[in-house]
């Protein structure tokens, strides 16, 4: 299923953070596939991240983690999806094998880094080539595409361009988009677009 | 390959593709898609709002399409002396309906579903792909974003890079039935139009028709990011 995420800071406090997290939910009201929350590991504080990681949880939408750090993503469970540069070696101490992990990387190394992950004993992979800007996206996209059966995620930022990238992403065969933020409209332009989008196009 | 037509004075050049759009490692031109603004007879407040005032004159609002850096203008109604006008103080290629069509204009034209003129390039509508009949270009319009064609136009990009006879030809889209939805004010329809023209883009649309100037500069500087210009 192709979805896309609205973040959260672990920055905020808990009050702060759980009207970000409703606004989200507010958002997300009446829309197919804006459907998860990541929330992004700023605090460097393992506790402020599962405090943060809990509000989100309770909504029942996807949780996606993003951090750095073992200590915060101890906090993971089998249906978070964790956003880490952390080797899945690494990773495989705090976050259950259940659990869907990010490899990131550029296309022509993402073979050994998806062979790593199931060595590690993770099966629910997304791939996240680079995709700093448009012609990166949607290059990195179609070849990671053209080379693996695996979903593919994109992150972008705020804004217009931040919609326009999440658009190129998932029409050259992306699944995941995270963004920080989307205004309201934005949401449902991007909604429209992902839920109308079938399976057929170019290869 | 598709076709590639030049069009206006013969500077300005559509279509050519060889490949999936933007895809570098496929050796996609390094071309962006022409963008067209619109002009017509009807022009709510709203969009009058975005040009200054000068849309109340055809020729005006020409010359303002030309100072927003578009590629063509759109001509849906105008009257015939005008288009020959606006040719003359533009330069840029123009994309013809209804009387507009009519126009004596030496620079080549599209002509949007009007009578063929071997001078001009002919576009034919599309709503599936048994319309496509052969014209010069394939003109594609879509609600965005409920109805949008994603897959009628990727599909006739495909049969076009495959050498399927008839689909060989540039495509151009009019994103302008986006503002039949009705929009609260410029931001919505800049993004909305935007978005409806960027994503006819990487559907395979050589051209793109818009009538907001947010839309046509949003559709031009994706463009050239995507054809890495």
């Amino acid at each position: 299923m192709k979805f896309f995420a609205l973040s959260v800071s672990d920055l905020l406090p808990p009050s702060e953070a759980e009207k970000r997290v409703d606004s989200i939910v507010t958002a997300a009201d009446g829309l197919r596939t804006l459907a998860g929350i990541c929330v992004r590991d700023d605090a460097s504080n393992p506790m402020k991240f599962a405090k943060t990681a809990e509000i989100a949880k309770n909504t029942g939408m996807t949780t996606i983690l993003e951090s750095g750090s073992v200590e915060s993503l101890k906090c993971a469970d089998g249906n978070s999806v964790v956003i880490s540069d952390l080797p899945p070696e690494t990773l495989a101490c705090a976050v259950p094998r259940s659990a869907t992990i990010t490899v990131a990387g550029n296309p022509d190394i993402l073979e050994k880094s998806v062979a790593l992950a199931r060595k590690s004993g993770f099966e629910k992979i997304i791939l996240r080539p680079p995709t700093e800007n448009m012609k990166s996206c949607l290059e990195n996209t179609v070849t990671a595409g053209r080379l693996f059966d695996l979903p593919i995620m994109c992150k972008a930022w705020s804004g217009e361009y931040a919609l326009a990238l999440a658009v190129v992403c998932f029409l050259n065969g992306g699944s995941v988009a995270v963004l920080d933020d989307l205004d309201p409209y934005s949401c449902s332009i991007l909604d429209s677009i992902v839920g109308n989008l079938s399976d057929c196009g170019f290869r | 390959m598709i076709s590639e037509i030049v069009l206006g004075r013969g500077d300005y050049a559509v279509g050519g593709s060889r490949s999936r759009p933007f895809y570098g490692p496929d050796g996609a031109l390094r071309r962006r898609p022409l963008i067209f603004g619109e002009i017509s007879e009807e022009c709510d407040s709203l969009l009058a709002s975005m040009f200054s005032g000068r849309a109340s004159d055809p020729i005006e609002w020409a010359v303002m399409w030309k100072e927003l850096g578009a590629d063509g203008i759109c001509l849906r109604d105008v009257d015939p002396t005008s288009v020959k006008t606006i040719s003359d103080k533009t330069g840029l290629p123009l994309a013809v309906s209804g009387k507009s069509a009519e126009a004596d204009v030496g620079d080549v034209m599209i002509l949007l579903d009007s009578s063929a003129r071997s001078e001009h390039v002919c576009a034919r509508s599309a709503e599936k792909t048994e319309d496509v009949c052969g014209a010069d270009m394939i003109l594609i319009r879509g609600e965005f974003p409920e109805s949008y064609p994603f897959d009628l136009m990727t599909e006739i990009r495909i049969k076009g890079l495959n050498g399927d006879a008839g689909f060989s030809v540039p495509i151009i889209f009019d994103a302008t039935p986006v503002w039949n939805s009705g929009f609260r004010d410029a931001r919505e329809a800049s993004v909305s139009e935007g978005m409806s023209a960027l994503t006819a883009m990487l559907c395979g649309a050589d051209a793109v028709i818009v009538k907001g100037p947010g839309a046509a500069d949003m559709a031009g500087v994706y463009g050239e990011e995507l054809a890495d210009l």
